[in-house]
């Protein structure tokens, strides 16, 4: 048995990467980093990064994250080497990993579940979304367009290659759905999407709503246990219920649940905009 | 008056270490450095709404969190694959990079704060690895400080308490009997 004061001594003791201030940072390029702020600086209008991008709008810039400047030079030489050696019709129809993120938001935002699919690889990884199949953004984009999701990108980076020669964009973004629109509450803000892209497939999806969708969906969730008593049970996802870490459960996407999202979003909504009668 | 990117720069080299220190204390080194990287990320975008800069670390840590509880979700589908493979007899290789606890005290450690609920352990690990207050605890959390006050107490009661029996499960196991290395 060890006391209380013991445990947390083991615990302090226990930190598994204790010296902060000696860890080599030099992965990190400020360098790197600094110069493509100093480009930025002098070459965008700041106030312009507020704005939604289109595809072509979309702004470059290299946040240069973990990448020596011997091996940025190497990657440059062999996607040189990669384009002369190719045909010219394939290099013209390779998208850019910025114009792919971008695409496959526009088809999010269309919930063109098909264009989304085409889009990605078929063993991609997804992570805070709300299907783990590539195959099934299909029914994501029908429940997104069930409940109104809509998602303004505020800004998209095009960070540098990884080892692989990965492309990798970050975007940042606001989301609304019908629920916050009827709620009168703003968007949903501190949201963030990370692609990892290569030869113009993503393979990696990585999700991150801001906490603002937590309440959303909780009154959501509340009004549907009222109205509706029983129904939330089949229409979130059980194993989210019994683990504290997910901190809301995760809607459960198929057809028969979509179509129930979809009902209940029209009856939350005019619950939530009809005036009552005095 | 700084502009943002001056600024950003500034809290980037002062608090790079320390976010990436905290993300290498919860996940393998790969996943650590891409979660630092989204952390600043955000940072530059919101650069404009910071507080001041010696207090912005909390913040940071909280955002870090997020980062991370979000990678979590495909760690643990992972595991859940891993796991699966193994009861078919097959071996799925070893999982890169997991955080490495080399004495068996520290592994009991981590093994009772992982039967904690998220915001207590991450209580926990922020008073004792990143030296934060209660109050900075508050600010990163997004909770009020006497509620992490109150749930630091609680959450070193009930870790104590889970460390203790793991304690005595490991005293009773066989292969403590018999004198085996655990």
């Amino acid at each position: 048995m060890i006391t209380e004061e013991r445990f947390w001594a083991l615990l302090v003791e226990s930190n598994p990467f204790p010296e902060a201030d000696s860890h080599e940072v030099d992965a990190f390029d400020i360098t790197a980093h600094l110069t493509a702020l100093d480009e930025r600086s002098s070459q965008t209008d700041r106030k312009a990064l507020h704005r939604q991008p289109t595809t072509k709008e979309v702004r470059r810039s290299k946040a240069a994250v973990k990448w020596p400047a011997a091996a940025l030079v190497v990657a440059v030489a062999g996607v040189a080497i990669l384009l002369t050696s190719r045909a010219p019709s394939v290099v013209q129809t390779m998208d850019s990993p910025l114009e792919v993120a971008t695409m496959f938001i526009d088809a999010q935002n269309r919930h063109d579940g098909a264009t989304m699919t085409s889009l990605t690889a078929a063993d991609a990884e997804l992570t805070g979304l709300l299907v783990e199949d590539p195959a099934d953004f299909d029914l994501l984009a029908d429940w997104e367009r069930a409940v109104g999701w809509e998602v303004q990108v505020e800004e998209c980076i095009d960070l540098d290659p990884v080892a692989d020669g990965s492309a990798r964009v970050f975007c940042t973004f606001d989301a609304e759905s019908k629920w916050n629109r009827a709620l009168g509450f703003g968007p949903i803000r501190d949201s963030s999407i990370r692609f990892v892209i290569n030869e113009g497939k993503i393979h990696n999806i990585s999700h991150n709503l801001g906490s603002g969708i937590a309440d959303i969906q909780n009154e959501f969730q509340l009004w549907l246990n009222n109205a509706h008593p029983g129904a939330a049970v089949g229409m979130f996802r059980e194993e989210d219920r019994r683990n504290p870490d997910f901190g809301i459960p995760r809607p459960l996407l198929t057809p028969e649940t979509i179509r129930l999202f979809e009902q209940y979003t029209d009856e939350y909504v005019a619950y939530l905009t009809t005036t009552p009668e005095s | 008056m700084l502009t943002g990117d001056t600024r950003f720069i500034r809290l980037y080299e002062r608090y790079y270490h320390s976010i990436l220190a905290y993300c290498r204390r919860r996940t393998a080194p790969d996943r650590a450095e891409d979660a630092a990287a989204d952390t600043f990320l955000t940072a530059w975008r919101r650069i404009d709404d910071l507080v001041a800069d010696d207090d912005v670390l909390p913040w940071l840590y909280g955002v870090a969190y997020r980062v991370l509880a979000h990678q979590w979700r495909s760690v643990s589908r992972r595991k859940r694959l891993r796991a699966k493979l193994e009861s078919l007899g097959v071996d799925p290789g070893s999982e890169p990079g997991e955080v490495v606890v080399a004495r068996w005290e520290s592994r009991q450690v981590m093994d009772a704060l992982t039967r904690l609920n998220d915001t207590d352990r991450e209580i926990l690990r922020l008073a004792a690895w990143e030296g934060l207050s209660y109050t900075e605890i508050a600010e990163a959390l997004e909770i009020g400080v006497e509620a992490v006050r109150q749930r630091f107490y609680q959450a070193r009661k009930n870790a104590t308490r889970e460390y203790n029996r793991l304690e005595r499960s490991r005293r009773e196991s066989p292969a403590a009997q018999k004198g085996g290395v655990w």
